[in-house]
Parts: structure tokens; sequence; C-alpha cells
């Protein structure tokens, strides 16, 4: 066998000359085939990413007309917020200065009524200082009330802005047991106590001599009696 | 030749038309040899050879290395030829067991294969026996292998390739004898 195997594997054919041209056409076509392929998938790729891309941008754009409109919601708002504070502001401006226009009032009052103590009385010096003090002390309470009451101003517009923040929610009414219900429930308790019963809880039902069916003494048909309850006989 | 074999190897994984030729110059003339062995038909077995070919520029990155070349390109041949075989000549492989008087049949037949002339066993041995006998001792396929190629039990191969050996030994025995008798006359 090994002699025949020597014989085989030594043994060779001539090719035919077009074998080579054939095979070559066969490797170009294949070369060519492969190329629109790639540019397909290229194109394929291409496309995609541009509605993946658009896609984005779209999405990044709408994000931000979103954020956008909030900001001008928010904007609007504060705006609000602003001109709320400002008239209070102003009112409060009016106040301190109405408080202030009172206080140098009462001041300028107190120095005349000083003046004119001094004038009038023989009291020392002393006492006019004693007086400035009690009105710098005086005018220093004021000042913190002044201040109290702006604090006091300022927590009722939080108050206020928690207000608006709140949803309203309907009230839940309460329920109240009515009168109907009431008599309702006596007349169940009623007919539990009329009703006796058994050692096990069930109802008992009305003997027949109990009920409502006519007992009658006497039984007349066109003028024959035909049961009498005493004799107990019948004609 | 070696280094050249290497050179032109590396040139054609890199797809190089003139390295594809010259492989193709190298190894077409045995390759085509191979594939007649089976087919019995050159056209047939040139149209087989092209497409391995191609099979092989087309898939040389499976290949290793440049000495393992010819022997990968020898199976893809074979296993053209074979599905050629299989998809055009329908042959139907009887299930036989096999036994020890066929196994005695073998030895004789070495005795006889130094006086067998190749070309006429691959023309005129019967297509089923060629293919199991081709496998078995050109390719030195084991019987698992080609029970696996022809999709056959390995019981098959063995028997079919007793069988080749036993046309073989009465195939010259009849030749003998005609060659006897026209000696006598």
């Amino acid at each position: 066998m090994q002699n025949l195997k020597s014989k085989y594997d030594q043994k060779k054919m001539r090719v035919s000359d077009g074998l080579w041209d054939r095979l070559e056409d066969k490797l170009d076509q294949a070369g060519k085939e492969e190329k629109p392929k790639i540019i397909w998938w290229k194109y394929a790729a291409v496309i995609l990413l541009m509605i993946g891309l658009s896609g984005s941008f779209w999405m990044i754009n709408h994000k931000s007309d979103m954020k956008e409109n909030q900001e001008f919601v928010n904007q609007t708002e504060s705006e609000n917020q602003n001109f709320d504070s400002k008239i209070i502001e102003r009112s409060l401006n009016n106040d301190v200065e109405k408080l202030s226009t009172l206080k140098n009032n009462s001041e300028a009052g107190n120095q005349k009524l000083a003046v004119e103590d001094l004038k009038d009385s023989p009291t020392p010096l002393r006492m006019t200082e004693e007086i400035k003090r009690e009105n710098q002390i005086t005018s220093q309470v004021t000042d913190k009330e002044i201040s109290i009451k702006k604090e006091e101003i300022s927590i009722s517009k939080s108050e206020e802005k928690l207000a608006q923040n709140e949803i309203q929610k309907p009230k839940e009414r309460t329920k109240y047991i009515t009168s109907s219900d009431l008599l309702f429930g006596v007349e169940m308790d009623r007919a539990k106590t009329e009703t006796p019963k058994s050692a096990m809880g069930i109802n008992i039902s009305k003997s027949r001599n109990d009920s409502d069916f006519p007992n009658p003494k006497r039984i007349k048909i066109f003028g024959i009696t035909l049961y009498e309850k005493d004799s107990a006989t019948t004609k | 030749m070696k280094q050249d074999l290497q050179q032109i190897f590396s040139k054609a994984k890199k797809y190089d038309r003139l390295a594809q030729k010259s492989l193709f110059e190298l190894f077409s003339g045995k390759m085509l040899s191979v594939a007649n062995s089976y087919i019995n038909n050159r056209d047939d077995a040139e149209d087989v050879l092209m497409n391995a070919f191609y099979k092989a520029f087309t898939k040389i990155d499976d290949c290793r290395n440049y000495e393992s070349f010819q022997f990968w390109l020898r199976k893809i041949v074979v296993n053209d030829a074979i599905t050629f075989i299989r998809t055009n000549k329908h042959i139907l492989y009887a299930e036989t067991e096999f036994t020890d008087s066929i196994a005695e049949q073998i030895d004789e037949v070495d005795e006889l294969s130094k006086d067998i002339d190749l070309d006429v066993i691959l023309r005129e041995m019967p297509i089923g026996y060629k293919l199991v006998f081709n496998l078995s001792v050109f390719e030195e396929r084991k019987h698992q292998e080609i029970a696996e190629i022809l999709n056959i039990t390995e019981g098959t191969s063995k028997s079919q390739l007793s069988k080749a050996k036993k046309w073989l030994k009465d195939y010259f025995n009849q030749q003998n004898t005609i060659q006897n008798a026209e000696s006598e006359i």
C-alpha cells in the first residue's frame, strides 16, 4: 500500500490554461461584491447617526425650552413677590416715617417741656439730663417696638406665601348620627327585647294559640248554633 | 524554497494577486490529480479545483502558517470533491459488518501493490469503493473519520475498504490471466 501511496503523491496533472483566468475573474467579482456591501453599511450607519443626533438635539432643545419656561414662570413669580415686598416695604417705611415724626414731635414736646421746666421751675440741669436719658430710653423702646412690628409683618408675609402655595383642599364634612338612625337603633333594641330567644340564641316562633287567629265562643249559621265554647257540643 | 513559499504565503494573506497566482501554479497540478482521483472527470475536477482555490484564497486567514497550507488546501480539495460526488452521483452504501474473513484479504493485496497501475485503479474501481479506498490509503484517514465524512458507520467503512481490496485482487488476477492467455497465443 505504501508503494501505491508514493505513486499517488508523485502524480501530477497539467491544469488547463484558462483556469487561472477564471479563478481571477471570480476573485475580482467577489472583491467587487464585497465593496458595495461595505458602502451600504456606511450609508446605513450615517443615516442612523443622523437620526440619533437629530433626536438628541430635539430632546436637548425641548428640555431647554422647558427650562426657559420654568425660568420665566419663576421670574414672574419672583417679580410678583418683589412687587408685593416693595409695596409692603413702602407701607412699612410710611409707618416708620409716621412713627419717627411722632417720636420727633414727642421729643420736641419733651424738650419744650424741659425748657419750660427749666425756665419755670428752679430744677437743676441734672434733672434735665435725667429727662433726656428717659427720652432716650423711650426712643430705644419705640425703636425696638418698630423692629418687632417689622418682624411681625415679615412673618405675616411668609405666612401669606405659604398660604398661596398650599393647595386649598375641600374640607371634609364631619358625619353626625342622624335622628332617623337613632330611632332605628331604638326600634331594633325593642324588637330584640320582645322576641324571646332560646338557649341557643335562635328565635322561637309563636304558638298557634297565641296567634291572632280568631277564637269565637259561638258559631251560628242560619240561626242554628253549630259550636259553643262552654258546652263544647256540636249540632 | 521554504523562504520563497513563506514570502508568497504572507503576500497572499494580504490578498496580493501575484502571490495568489504563484500559489496556484505551485499546487494546482498536484491538487488537480487529487480531485480527479475522486471525480474521474477532468473538467469537473478543474471546476472543483477552482472552487477549492477560491475558498482557500478568500479564507486564507484560517490557515496558520505556510507549512500547513498545502495540507489545508488538499483537505479543502478532497472535501469539495466528495461533496461534488455526493450531490451529482447518488451512492448507496449497504450496511455490512466487518468480519475476520474480510480482514484476511487485505494482506494479500499488499503483495500485489507493486505491480498495480494507479491510473487503472482510479479509472476502473467502483465509486463507492474508491471513496473509502482513497480516504483510507491516500489520505490516511481512520475509519471513524471516513465514517463521519461519508455519513456511514465505521463497520461499513471497514467492509467497503476490504471489498475495494478484494476488487483490486480480482481485477489483477483477471488481468494476469488475460495476459497469460495472450502470451500463450
